[in-house]
């Protein structure tokens, strides 16, 4: 085949498993919080400087381990962006949100919130950072290259395994455990969840902590394979929310393969339009998708 | 000063035309609209394309009449407005929000690329002024172009008032209070979500072609994100569901960025120039949560209707329907 | 007799504040018995049960479980107290299997809960049948017998079915009342809203009218069938409706 062929199709897997992670959330909080979160590209953002200012802070002396770009420290730096985006989240919803539910508020309110708090904490990256992209590493690392001609950098193959692990990890907690059925449960009927005993406000604060978390995976995934700049989850949320689409909102699955299919047509769509264009890709894809199969590749239909 | 305030006035003008739109979408209707600067960017490309002189190696630039450049400007949006609808208005609220912010995004990276229509980053120069050459001031024409807008304005603002006092603006809030209620009724609601879409859409197409026309000039970055915020601040602070309060949103809101903007660029020193932006982003931000939380009714709410749902603390569309009870 | 294990006093309770649906309700619910709550078109019955279970504010007045007040409990700690409350509509999760339906509802021990569904299996032969089904995949009968099982897991002292009969065939109907008066007779206390006044009166112990959000008439169930009254207040506007 060729390999230009080959080199954009793994260009865009790698790309689709970030999308991947972050689509999760979305369609998270489209199902279980009930609207689109326009504020969950900032948490990608967010998660991404965390992880820069603690790499800043403990990387010193940190030997990179070979071959990859990056030494140890990076790991602590990828849970200290989980944690502290997992409490951004749950502070947004604290300031935000919960005031909104408690008055009854409809959903178009809360869409409307999270667009207003996605400009503030975005520009708050801004002021904190400035525009100028950062990187995490200045470590340079030599691409693995594998026949026929594909050209992977380390970090681009330790970023799909951490990818990999972690959606399996989701998988088996929604599957497997209490906190997980509770969540699929809250899905589908609030009411029905809670006069079965489940705490919805719980469930709800556990749907923060774990998009949140997700999000800033994709954002140092991200950071750690392009770069870190205050607008990139602001870029990303195009394709966040096609993936969720496309997958049909609510399946988790199905938003780890939206996510590859738009990471797949985005980077193959260079073969035959000017790169320029790559990220109309998504929009156009959705909005195909929209008059073809409203409710995603796999949906079954709710409105 | 005075050519400043023309100035002020002048734009302020042109976004109140799109905020009456916006405040057609969703202050009369509920529709969530996320990208309106990219029916903005339709509008004033459309314009720029229909009116401005031709050039090698571009398409467009037809030196077609001022009106006509308007008049292509709003079929244009409300086409882009119909495209979405279409896709969207049956499934739930969050799916026209997306797509609308989507058509912002695509439309302004579409500008940016396609040098051949839009000239890219460089813009399209020279489009003409309409009547420029009876003025011989760049005062007098100020002061004409202020007229024109002003008078655009009041005819928009007429116009809209006259709509949603019709049967047909009446129908609209029915559907917005309850949608279930309405249908009942016999009301085709998605056609009438989708006319208020597109009615919306193309104001805002004329006010982006009115803002060209303006500056005699177009490019990608006079359609960045933010002035979607913008507007949309200006029609919660100023009141949803009330025209006035779209106005006067206008106003304050304009007045708070211009008057934010010249103290950034006046205090910082030029390095922070782009934070400073970024703290006015901030203040937009700021203005458009807590109105939402604290004062959902905007400065101007909107006037008591016949519905009981909507009398009461909360603001234009922002309470959930009345709950079907077993 | 013995002392009842649910008791109502004065309830005022409504979606919107200023606006009550239930307007000063009292009643007594005694264990092992059954009371049916009949009523016109929004008498404000189910507002009545959903106010019980916490999903409806209640403005004044007291809901007391075995002598403890759990006024204004948020639902989700209602359901763990002892009150199982079976909504009318959208009463079993259609996209999870039978089995998980009733983990859902189960206590946060797990070996509790894996003993209680296997109770459950007893008491419905027929969801152990279908206990890898999805809920959307069972019939209107074995969803109710389904919503019923969901309520019974935390072995509530009080059961609540609204509108149980809803949408059932007769045959199924009588079905479900059978199994509610099973229920009862192990000592569970009933507490129902119903539309179908003569068939509901025929199964329970008690029957009590709500009307405009208050008791008016209240006895025994059998008194109730033959009490020109219940007509006058309820069954007669049924008749000439239908």
């Amino acid at each position: 085949m060729d390999p230009l062929f080959l080199q954009h199709t793994s260009d865009g897997i790698l790309t689709g498993a970030i999308i991947a992670l972050g689509a999760i959330g979305v369609t998270l909080s489209m199902t279980i919080l009930r609207f689109a979160n326009f504020g969950h590209s900032e948490l990608v953002t967010f998660g991404a400087y965390i992880a820069l200012v603690f790499v800043s802070f403990s990387g010193i002396g940190a030997q990179p381990i070979d071959p990859f770009s990056i030494g140890w420290p990076f790991f602590a730096a990828i849970a200290a962006a989980g944690v502290g985006t997992a409490l951004l989240a749950l502070a947004t919803d604290w300031l935000i949100f919960r005031r909104l539910r408690r008055s009854n508020a409809a959903r178009l309110t809360f869409i409307f919130a999270s667009f207003g708090a996605a400009l503030i904490l975005r520009n708050l990256i801004m002021l904190g950072f400035g525009a100028s992209p950062e990187y995490y590493s200045r470590e340079l690392t030599m691409a693995i290259l594998i026949p026929p001609g594909i050209r992977v950098m380390p970090d681009q193959i330790l970023v799909l395994g951490l990818t990999l692990v972690l959606v399996v990890a989701l998988w088996a907690f929604l599957t497997f455990t209490r906190a997980g059925l509770a969540m699929r449960a809250v899905a589908e009927s609030p009411t029905l969840s809670s006069v079965s005993g489940i705490d919805v406000n719980s469930v709800t604060r556990w749907t923060w902590i774990l998009s949140g978390g997700l999000a800033a995976m994709a954002g140092v995934f991200f950071g750690l394979t392009v770069q870190l700049r205050p607008e990139m989850g602001f870029n990303l949320l195009l394709p966040l929310f096609a993936a969720a689409i496309l997958g049909g909102a609510g399946s988790v699955f199905g938003a780890v393969v939206g996510g590859l299919i738009v990471g797949l047509a985005e980077n193959l769509s260079v073969i035959w339009i000017s790169p320029g264009y790559k990220m109309a890709i998504p929009f156009l894809l959705m909005l195909v998708l929209l008059y073809l199969r409203p409710h995603g590749l796999f949906g079954r239909g709710e409105r | 000063m005075t050519a400043y305030l023309i100035f002020f006035f002048t734009v302020v003008g042109i976004y109140a035309i799109a905020v009456i739109g916006l405040n057609l979408q969703w202050g009369f209707t509920g529709l969530f609209n996320a990208g309106v600067v990219g029916f903005l960017a339709i509008g004033g490309y459309t314009f720029a394309i229909l009116t401005g002189p031709p050039r090698a190696d571009f398409f467009g630039g037809f030196s077609m009449p001022f009106m006509v450049g308007i008049a292509g400007a709003i079929i244009a949006s409300m086409f882009g407005a119909l495209l979405l609808g279409l896709a969207t208005l049956k499934l739930r609220e969050d799916y026209l929000a997306i797509t609308t912010f989507g058509i912002a995004i695509t439309i302004q990276l579409a500008a940016l690329n396609s040098d051949w229509l839009t000239g890219g980053n460089l813009g399209l120069h020279g489009i003409p002024r309409p009547l420029q050459d009876l003025f011989e001031s760049n005062a007098a024409y100020g002061v004409f172009y202020l007229g024109l807008v002003a008078v655009t304005l009041g005819i928009v603002y007429w116009g809209v008032e006259a709509i949603v006092r019709s049967p047909w603006g009446r129908v609209l809030k029915a559907i917005r209070e309850d949608e279930v209620a309405a249908q009942s009724l016999g009301k085709n609601v998605l056609r009438y979500r989708l006319e208020a879409l597109m009615l919306g859409a193309g104001l805002m197409g004329l006010s982006g072609a009115l803002y060209v026309g303006f500056i005699a000039y177009i490019s990608p970055f006079d359609f960045m994100p933010i002035v979607t915020f913008q507007i949309w601040t200006m029609l919660i602070l100023g009141g949803s569901g009330n025209n006035r309060g779209a106005i006067l949103g206008a106003l304050v809101v304009w007045a708070i960025w211009s008057g934010s903007g010249a103290l950034v660029a006046n205090m910082l020193p030029p390095v922070w120039q782009a934070r400073g932006g970024a703290l006015q982003s901030v203040l937009i931000g700021l203005l458009l949560v807590l109105t939402l939380l604290y004062r959902p009714r905007g400065l101007i709410g909107e006037e008591t209707t016949i519905s009981r749902h909507v009398t009461g603390t909360t603001g234009a569309g922002l309470t959930k329907k009345k709950e079907t009870k077993a | 007799m013995s002392a009842p294990v649910l008791t109502i006093s004065n309830l005022v309770a409504g979606y919107v504040p200023d606006v009550p649906i239930v307007r000063g309700a009292s009643l007594n619910v005694i264990p092992g018995s059954i009371l049916t709550v009949l009523g016109p078109n929004g008498a404000g019955k189910s507002t009545l049960v959903k106010a019980i279970a916490g999903l409806v504010p209640v403005t004044s007045g007291t809901v007391m479980l075995d002598g403890k007040d759990v006024t204004s409990t948020p639902a989700h700690a209602v359901a763990g107290l002892g009150i199982g409350y079976v909504p009318q509509t959208e009463n079993v999760f259609t996209t999870l299997s039978v089995v998980d339906n009733l983990k859902v509802s189960g206590s946060p021990s797990a070996s509790d809960t894996r003993m209680a569904i296997e109770r459950m299996f007893v008491l419905f032969p027929d969801l152990a049948e279908r206990r890898r089904h999805l809920g959307r995949e069972l019939s209107g009968g074995q969803r109710q017998m389904l919503a019923f099982a969901r309520a019974l897991m935390r072995s509530p002292r009080v059961l609540m079915p609204d509108e149980p009969s809803a949408g059932l065939s007769p045959k199924m109907v009588g079905i479900v009342f059978e199994k509610l008066q099973e229920l009862a007779a192990t000592g569970v206390a009933v507490l129902m809203v119903e539309q179908n006044a003569k068939a509901a009166l025929r199964a329970s112990d008690r029957g009590l009218v709500l009307v405009e959000g208050k008791e008016r008439l209240e006895g025994p169930a059998r008194q109730l069938l033959d009490d020109p009254r219940l007509g006058e207040l309820y069954l007669g506007k049924i008749d000439e409706a239908a």
